[in-house]
């Protein structure tokens, strides 16, 4: 299987290095706390307790999307057929590469210049604003967070808020270095400054696009819909304002009507943010009709599989249920002391993790599936129920039979694993190993530095045995 | 240039495993065409006052805000209130029949869609959904969908016996109401709850972000009967 | 269930010691033992047991937790009940064995019947011990530790808290985030050092900040990745296995404490 395209290099074999950079990040520390635990996780118990039939929707959300992952391509020819019937375009892209020329395409037979851009996780997949530039076009992303990191050359660090990780003080200064225009010596000390700066700023380019991409949260087989869902109106400007709109979208995001996006939509803000829902769900369906005063001439989707096709072939098929909340990344423990940067990719956390060495290859982003503790705190959290932890797992096994981890750790396993599978040889060895250890420790309780202990004693001490093995000591006759 | 037939060759493949294409085909027709609402949650389920009553609380909690007035007429009043509490002297009207055939007299006002410098725009509701306390909007010529995004300060007419208990109930109504051969939707529906916003400087809850700052809900009391 | 064919009335319970108990803190198996007698089972230990296989299941190596599986399945198939000091490992038993073996009909068959007569300490205790009359002492306060395994994957939560309401003196005071991880995960704590160390470290000023005199919990991995935690801090909260409250047997030092 040939690995999907990838746009962005990839950093995920980086992932120590960057989990190391975060933890050592007092300030980023700080807003890890501030925006998960204090922010969406109580925000997401607090709403949760507001509807009473949570649980029971979870499930029909589970199988909702089970029953649409089993009829996948009727779904999506019944799209196309509507979408049609309405005045669109569908594209269907096999991969990364595809999609970029296909948009390319459009943008130029429009004649175009400025490309308004929604917040799409599938066009940072496909490192979609790259290409764009590359070809001599100005995108121009518009959702307030992508705006900022857009102007930072960075990557989201998370799927909901991508800019969470910076200062208002960064942003500031972000906006210092880009807005050159403006008086150098202007006071950004206030947030709501910084949101007039960049409202202004970019009502210009809304108004000026010729093109504008989004995402689409759900697309609808029953009438051919897209919709987007935000709670800033810059999806709605991005659509509704230039000539042509292209709604850029994966295959697994279709549903049969509109009665199952609305279940969906009950979930989803309610577990991402905490909100009954996002200020702005919006549903569009083909360009303008005759007599609209607004409103696009030319709508496209571009679909793209990208490997989904494979996903579904695969054992992680159950993530293709994912409808992108970022409930599992908000409660993650690693997550919250390692940001999303150090999953040196697109996707970050729990998700992140099944999904990434799916795209970059499990030699790239094998430390990945491994960092993580299988609390099960996503699979708890999850609205449509992905087990994420089996998941994991099962990468895992896969980067075992590729040789990781290699080196002492694989060692180690083994030697442990011919121990264990022999009880007879297990017990005298792990006795003169214990009385080893015990003796080192004399009277202390618990060791500061011990050598093969890697890196458990820079953080912590290591408890030192108690002396005499459990199965010694009972087969002694001790009770 | 296109990848439909490989794409969907691969789905097939996969799929055949699970259901033969007839079965598979003949079960997605039949449930796009039984369309039904999943689960409705007692709290998409008010009527009567109560409904009204649900809309308001739970409009004002996304921090619209709600003037109920007693009937059409009283809008220009609330309206020209509103502007001159906001310091705005021009308004920009959705060209709908029902807001044409008020006086606007005495205000600057013009009908049509939403402009780059248009501060206060006034549009009707298709329906509102006391679940969430949520405004439908539908595009047509009468409603353009720019003047719900446009205008900084953004005033919405919602007659009470427009209110429905949960969002199925207006997916209905509009399937009811398609014209056979016609799209079921219009070019947009817009789902509005509350004014536009943004947390993405370290968190804190700003109003405005693109879309209005002030969502202003005028809801006219149902006629006596 | 009793085997009909015993002349005693007792459940023949095994104890499956786990290779966190049998290596570093024996004690926590020997207060199960006191606990399960108290009970009412007639308890074996039987001496071909090692390991669960997590480590090797949770690395990606299936093949070697199905070994180690075949040997605790054969090791532990003539009790009425089988008994962990663990939810991690017990819920490797009960939750993750017939995974294992989803391919293979007859070791599938026979991880399903361990699985059943499988159950965590703290739940065993809770179903069959006399709660009016454990016998359990303490003066003092304590906190304690959800651990992620038996909450999320066999439902442990009550059960220890109505077990420690029945200790006579002792006060149970609910720390923050008593269900957040305590970054121990098995081989995580050591692949990822600096994460892990991380996330124990706000476990542990959640420990220290619901000012107790213990910290207790179901699961040895997690209590000894806290309790080097907080002595690497300098807290004075002593840690015990719940087992160990429970059969009095706080005297002796706490996991991590230095002897006297």
């Amino acid at each position: 299987m040939t690995l999907p395209s990838q746009g962005h290099a990839p950093q995920c074999h980086d992932f120590q290095k960057g989990a190391k950079k975060a933890l050592d990040d007092a300030q980023l520390q700080g807003l890890l706390n501030r925006t998960l635990k204090d922010g969406f996780q109580q925000k997401r118990l607090a709403s949760m307790a507001r509807l009473p039939e949570y649980d029971d929707l979870r499930d029909r959300a589970r199988d909702l999307k089970n029953h649409v992952l089993d009829h996948l391509d009727v779904y999506l020819e019944r799209f196309e057929a509507e979408v049609k019937k309405a005045g669109g375009h569908v594209h269907w892209a096999k991969d990364a590469e595809t999609a970029r020329a296909m948009i390319l395409d459009i943008c130029l037979a429009a004649d175009a210049k400025i490309v308004s851009k929604g917040k799409s996780m599938i066009a940072e997949e496909i490192a979609l604003n790259d290409h764009l530039e590359a070809n001599g076009l100005t995108p121009v992303e518009t959702d307030l967070g992508e705006y900022i990191i857009q102007l930072r050359h960075e990557l989201p660090s998370h799927i909901i808020a991508p800019a969470f990780h910076l200062s208002k003080n960064q942003v500031a200064e972000t906006f210092k270095d880009h807005h050159t225009h403006l008086d150098k010596d202007r006071d950004l000390s206030e947030a709501t400054v910084l949101l007039s700066e960049a409202r202004s700023e970019l009502r210009e380019k809304f108004l000026t696009a010729d093109v504008g991409i989004t995402g689409a949260n759900f697309l609808i087989a029953e009438t051919g819909t897209a919709m987007i869902v935000t709670n800033e109106g810059n999806g709605d400007l991005t659509q509704s304002l230039p000539r042509v709109h292209i709604a850029l979208t994966s295959i697994e995001k279709v549903v049969p009507t509109l009665d199952d996006a609305t279940l969906l939509l009950r979930l989803l803000a309610r577990t991402a943010t905490g909100q009954e829902q996002s200020v702005y769900n919006t549903f569009f369906t083909g360009p303008k009709r005759d007599g609209d005063l607004d409103g696009p001439e030319e709508f496209h989707v571009v679909l793209l599989d990208n490997g989904r096709t494979d996903l579904l072939a695969s054992e992680f098929r159950d993530i293709l249920r994912c409808i992108r909340c970022g409930a599992c990344i908000n409660h993650c423990p690693v997550y919250g002391v390692t940001s999303g940067h150090a999953y040196g990719w697109v996707y970050p956390g729990p998700m992140g993790s099944v999904l990434t060495p799916h795209f970059v290859g499990i030699e790239e982003a094998h430390l990945l599936p491994s960092a993580s503790t299988f609390c099960g705190r996503c699979e708890e959290v999850c609205p449509v129920r992905i087990p994420l932890p089996d998941l994991l797992r099962r990468w895992r096994m896969r980067g075992f039979q590729r040789g990781h981890p290699g080196g002492l750790q694989r060692f180690g396993l083994k030697a442990w694993a011919l121990l264990a599978k022999h009880p007879a040889l297990y017990a005298p060895i792990m006795r003169l190993a214990v009385g080893g250890l015990k003796g080192l420790a004399g009277k202390r309780g618990a060791f500061k530095r011990l050598i093969g202990a890697g890196g458990w004693t820079k953080a912590r001490d290591l408890p030192a045995p108690q002396g005499g093995t459990f199965q010694a000591r009972y087969r002694k006759g001790e009770r | 240039m296109t990848d439909r037939p490989e794409i969907m060759s691969r789905l097939k493949a996969t799929l055949d495993k699970i259901h033969n294409p007839t079965v598979r085909f003949s079960r997605a027709d039949q449930r796009i065409h039984d369309a039904r609402p999943a689960l409705l949650p007692e709290r998409g389920r008010s009527e009567g006052p109560g409904r009204t009553v649900l809309f308001v609380t739970e409009a004002k909690a996304a921090q619209a805000e709600v003037h109920q007035l007693a009937a059409l007429d009283d809008v220009v009043q609330a309206v020209a209130g509103l502007l001159q509490e906001a310091g705005i002297d021009r308004l920009k009207i959705a060209p709908d029949e029902t807001l044409q055939t008020l006086d606007w007299s005495g205000l600057d006002v013009a009908f049509g869609r939403g402009e780059g410098d248009d501060r206060a725009g006034l549009s009707l509701a298709y329906a509102g959904v006391a679940e969430t306390g949520t405004l439908v909007m539908r595009s047509c010529p009468a409603s353009p969908t720019t003047l719900n995004f446009l205008p900084d300060l953004h005033m919405v007419v919602l007659r009470e016996e427009d209110l429905t208990a949960n969002y199925e109930d207006v997916w209905a109504k509009l399937r009811a109401a398609a014209e056979p051969d016609q799209p079921v939707l219009p070019r947009t529906i817009n789902w509005i709850t509350g004014p536009s916003r943004t947390a993405d400087i370290e968190q804190t809850l700003l109003l405005g972000a693109h879309g209005p700052r002030r969502l202003v809900i005028l809801l006219i009391d149902a006629p006596e009967t | 269930m009793t085997d009909a064919a015993s002349p005693s009335a007792k459940p023949r319970v095994g104890l499956f010691v786990t290779c966190l108990v049998d290596l570093m803190r024996p004690s926590v198996g020997f207060a199960a033992l006191r606990l399960l007698a108290r009970a009412g089972a007639e308890v074996v230990v039987p001496d071909q047991q090692t390991c669960c296989g997590q480590p090797a299941y949770n690395s990606g190596d299936s093949e070697t937790a199905r070994a180690i599986a075949k040997t605790v399945i054969s090791a532990f198939e003539d009790f009425d009940q089988v008994v962990a000091p663990s939810g991690s490992c017990a819920g490797m038993i009960t939750e993750h064995y017939p995974k294992l073996f989803a391919d293979d009909e007859m070791w599938h068959a026979r991880s399903q019947d361990l699985a059943a007569r499988t159950f965590e300490l703290t739940t065993y205790l809770h179903d069959h011990l006399d709660l009016n009359d454990t016998g359990a002492v303490f003066a003092g306060s304590a906190t304690y530790h959800d651990s992620c395994a038996g909450l999320r994957e066999l439902g442990i939560k009550h059960q220890p808290r109505t077990l420690l309401a029945t200790v006579d003196g002792l006060t149970l005071n609910e720390m923050d985030d008593t269900e957040s991880c305590c970054g121990f995960g098995g081989l995580f704590s050591i692949k990822f050092p600096d994460v892990s160390g991380a996330i124990v470290d706000k476990k542990a000023a959640n420990v220290e900040a619901a000012e107790s005199d213990l910290l207790l919990g179901g699961d040895l991995g997690c209590l000894m990745n806290v309790a080097g935690k907080l002595k690497r801090r300098g807290s004075g909260v002593r840690v015990f296995h719940i087992a160990e409250v429970l059969a009095n047997m706080t005297d002796a030092p706490a996991i991590g404490e230095d002897a006297t």
